[in-house]
């Protein structure tokens, strides 16, 4: 395709990509932020899980965030808040204002309800042998949960958690839908002056596979430096 | 300031959804019988938006009922988001698109125009209590294809005035490509895929002002939560906004395009523009009418 009038064809597709790959790090920040948040409370949702009133609220919150489209959940925050006279004339207006924000909460409500259930699974599979044994020996709640519960946790909740980073990553594209403007936000803008779609967004899906090509490569280490039984 | 948001939320996005699940029947092939599709976005009151039944009605759809008569083709109009529309037209999936669309310089690399049937002017609209509801030059014309000491003038009020706020527009190549290049590096600017989602932000205070058409602000302002809204600042026209609003057809479609004109040749004359424009957005509308 770098034939002799390809000067306009090329010019087009280097701007395209440069555009949007400046749009890199809204993406980036939005889905960092995401895990972070959404993995902390799942965390907490796991451990509510544990009492009883407690497991009756976090199977709840799954039940509906896990239950519901992500889109419409997105638009529930953007819109549907803002329209309550608490929301937009309390004192959180300035940033459920902001559409990044609303974006986070949404997703960050929405993959904690997966990363909660991953956990839950992960802390079903611990041998309970293992528990009791520590108890035997006396050992302290904490002790017990800092060396028996949690770094097998880890371990056998990583594949199927590292599953969820990746949706989550690729789920950040809804977040255009709020005027945000992160890596489908702009290629959506340029397919509006350029009027072509399939180059544009074939390159948007160019930059998404390097960033979860890194991702998995990233959680792939991580995986073999837990494994026990395998090196390095 | 009474802005009952659940209403709104009611107005503004259903008929969207309503578009979506209309949509989904029957839209065929085109050319079946020779008959023309004609593209629409169904969304844009009172140019052609959606009705409750899911039919299209609006200027645009009783316009075209005219000059598909005065041309003797069989037309059919289906509702589809912009953003496709183009694309549409020029795979083939439509024949005609009649949707306000602006002449503009950027368009017409791409699409055959027709000869325009409307000519309406750009304004700013904001909520009442906002400090930009004070803009200068209030309804004075600016147009931006006769550049000059006393535009630039103009235009350096606007920025003035402007600094700091944050405007939606509606992602379409045309408001938005002015904002961009006259006054992006003093506004920031949201883009939003429908008008309804942007009257929705501009109502909750998100963003600070919008940059319409007026033929579709003066509707809106006549509603009930429109009333919060008011115009401001000047009426802008030409340059990346373009001249007046045209059917769009496909380069190659010579002769369509040529009947067509003769037809919107015919209704210009004949007044029919200019009666339906006062049907529909209570104004001649009509490129020859003065204002």
């Amino acid at each position: 395709m770098m034939g002799e009038s390809g000067t306009g064809e090329s010019g087009f597709l280097a701007d395209t990509a440069l555009a949007i790959v400046a749009a890199v790090p809204v993406t980036l920040a939005l889905f960092v932020a995401c895990a972070v948040g959404a993995s902390l409370l799942a965390g907490v949702l796991v451990a509510a899980q544990q009492g009883r009133v407690g497991g009756l609220v976090a199977r709840a919150w799954i039940f509906v965030f896990r239950g519901t489209p992500l889109l419409l959940q997105i638009f529930m925050v953007y819109y549907g808040l803002a329209a309550l006279g608490p929301v937009r004339h309390g004192p959180l207006w300035p940033a459920f204002r902001d559409p990044l924000f609303c974006a986070f909460l949404a997703m960050t409500c929405c993959c904690s309800a997966y990363i909660a259930e991953v956990l839950r699974a992960a802390l079903a599979a611990i041998p309970p042998g293992q528990i009791e044994a520590a108890r035997a020996c006396g050992m302290a709640r904490w002790t017990l949960g800092r060396r028996i519960v949690v770094p097998q946790m880890v371990r056998l909740a990583l594949p199927a958690y590292g599953n969820e980073l990746v949706m989550m990553l690729k789920s950040t594209s809804l977040a255009s839908s709020v005027t945000v403007l992160d890596v489908t936000g702009v290629a959506q803008q340029v397919i509006a002056h350029s009027y072509r779609t399939v180059e544009v967004f074939c390159l948007a899906a160019a930059v998404y596979l390097g960033l979860t090509a890194a991702l998995t490569w990233l959680l792939r280490r991580i995986e073999r430096r837990l494994d026990p039984a395998g090196g390095r | 300031m009474a802005f009952s948001g659940m209403r709104a939320i009611a107005r503004f996005l259903a008929p969207g959804l309503l578009l979506v699940l209309g949509s989904c029947q029957g839209s065929s092939a085109p050319n079946a019988h020779d008959e023309l599709v004609i593209g629409t976005e169904g969304l844009y009151p009172p140019w052609n938006f959606t009705r409750p039944d899911g039919s299209l009605a609006g200027f645009e759809p009783d316009y075209l009922r005219v000059l598909c008569a005065r041309i003797h083709r069989r037309c059919r109009m289906v509702a589809m988001d912009w953003d496709g529309m183009v694309g549409a037209l020029l795979t083939g999936k439509i024949d005609v698109i009649a949707d306000a669309v602006q002449i503009t310089p950027e368009r017409s690399g791409v699409l055959a125009f027709g000869r325009p049937y409307a000519l309406t002017t750009g304004v700013i609209a904001t909520l009442r209590g906002s400090p930009l509801a004070a803009l200068p030059d209030g309804g004075a014309r600016l147009d931006f294809d006769h550049r000059g000491p006393a535009l630039d003038a103009k235009i350096a009020h606007l920025r003035n005035g402007l600094a700091g706020k944050v405007i939606g527009v509606e992602l379409s190549g045309a408001f938005d490509t002015f904002l961009n290049q006259s006054l992006g590096s003093a506004v920031s600017i949201r883009y939003y895929r429908t008008m309804g989602e942007r009257d929705l932000d501009l109502l909750n205070g998100r963003i600070d002002a919008t940059l319409e058409d007026e033929s579709y602000l003066h509707p809106l302002l006549a509603t009930r939560d429109g009333a919060a809204l008011v115009l401001a600042g000047p009426r802008m026209i030409g340059g990346t906004m373009g001249r007046g609003e045209a059917l769009a057809f496909r380069p190659k479609d010579n002769a369509l395009r040529a009947q067509f004109n003769d037809a919107i040749g015919a209704t210009l004359a004949d007044g029919t523009v200019r009666r339906l424009g006062l049907q529909w957005f209570r104004m001649d509308a009509s490129p020859g009418a003065a204002r």
